[in-house]
């Protein structure tokens, strides 16, 4: 699963999602995208099983793109914890994604194939998304 | 390439809120500059710009822009295109103004023909590396596309831009040497096969295998092991 190599401090304070996407909001390797339309936290799990599916999707041929990194670690504390004692330890990292982001790109396949791949990495991810195609810029 | 008539008014107001009161009635705000001459802001129809850019053949069409209520017109190309990446609409057009007679300097996408032999027969894949070349012609030379047959490729192989056939009136500006597509062994079909072995022992234990944290800059391993307080 991807996470940082290294890492300055252990633990991250939550932040804000909110806002749009502020690049790495068009395709730019592949033919064909896995696009975000909400903002929300994507884990290194989802990302893992979310390639597993497009991998399996395309069969052979075609290439993958990962466009983003779960870099901030999110923490937990552990079940039946009363609060306070300080802040829990390092449970998973995730992507801060926002609406706009591409989070896999595709190439060397037929757009049905691209196209069926994606669905199936799309119910792997908890955030709405959507399918683009570099031939289908604007509207 | 063609030349594609549109009408296009002044505009008189500017900035987010008027322009967002523009778009909100189909038009779009856009600015025409170059030529030695002043900037000036305009407003054009939406729908007309998408029709006659799906028509034109794409961002490097000439278009001959015509100011409402005068006989005023000027042949320009867009220089920058602004989308919308979530509702992929058009928010804001740059046009240039050009002269006929003069060459421009324009990216120009490149259309793979066929299906390459070390695609169909050997399980390889088509990388498309470079997918626009930068080329100098008069503005109506310019071609929407660039054709490659890349039918003849087989694995291992690959084809620079130099040995792309350009029209007469046509000249390269990128590098000559620069890779635009190569033919390669899949990894996908490796991690196919990967996967398919890994898929007996459960496909749960490939996404459950959490790695060791990573290593904290400047701190070392003594503060890790940093009691994480439960009761």
């Amino acid at each position: 699963m991807l996470m940082p190599k290294k890492v300055k401090y252990r633990k991250q304070q939550r932040g804000k999602r909110r806002g749009r996407a502020k690049g790495g909001d068009t395709i730019a390797f592949g033919d064909y995208g896995l696009q975000a339309l909400e903002c929300g936290w994507v884990t290194a799990r989802q990302i893992e099983s979310a390639r597993i599916a497009i991998t399996r999707g395309v069969k052979r041929g075609g290439k993958i793109w990962i466009r983003v990194f779960p870099d901030k670690p999110i923490t937990k504390k552990p079940l039946e914890t009363r609060m306070g004692k300080g802040k829990g330890a390092p449970e998973a990292w995730v992507a801060v994604v926002k609406p706009g982001r591409v989070l896999f790109e595709l190439e060397g396949v037929s757009p049905e194939v691209a196209e069926n791949a994606i669905k199936l990495a799309t119910y792997k991810l908890g955030i709405k998304t959507r399918f683009i195609s570099r031939h289908e810029q604007w509207s | 390439m063609s030349e594609l008539t549109i009408r296009v008014e002044k505009r008189e107001q500017t900035g987010k809120n008027a322009n967002r009161q523009l778009r909100a009635t189909g038009a779009v705000p856009a600015v025409v500059y170059g030529g030695q001459k002043e900037s000036v802001a305009i407003t054009i129809d939406r729908k007309k710009v998408i029709e006659l850019l799906k028509e034109g053949g794409g961002e490097n069409a000439v278009f001959k822009l015509e100011l409402a209520g005068t006989k005023a017109s000027r042949h320009a190309m867009i220089r920058d295109l602004q989308v919308d990446p979530i509702s992929r609409r058009i928010i804001h057009i740059d046009f240039q103004r050009i002269d006929l007679k003069q060459k421009v300097r324009v990216q120009v996408p490149i259309q793979l023909m066929g299906e390459p032999q070390g695609v169909k027969n050997e399980g390889g894949v088509l990388d498309f590396i470079t997918r626009e070349l930068e080329i100098e012609s008069l503005p109506n030379d310019i071609p929407p596309a660039l054709e490659l047959d890349v039918s003849s490729l087989a694995i291992g192989d690959h084809i620079e831009a130099k040995d792309i056939a350009l029209p007469e009136s046509v000249e390269l500006i990128d590098e000559p040497e620069k890779t635009v597509v190569a033919v390669s062994h899949s990894r996908v079909a490796a991690e196919i096969e990967e996967l398919e072995a890994e898929a007996e022992e459960g496909e749960e234990m490939l996404i459950e295998a959490q790695a060791d944290e990573p290593e904290v800059i400047g701190k070392g391993k003594e503060d890790e092991g940093e009691s994480e307080e439960s009761e």
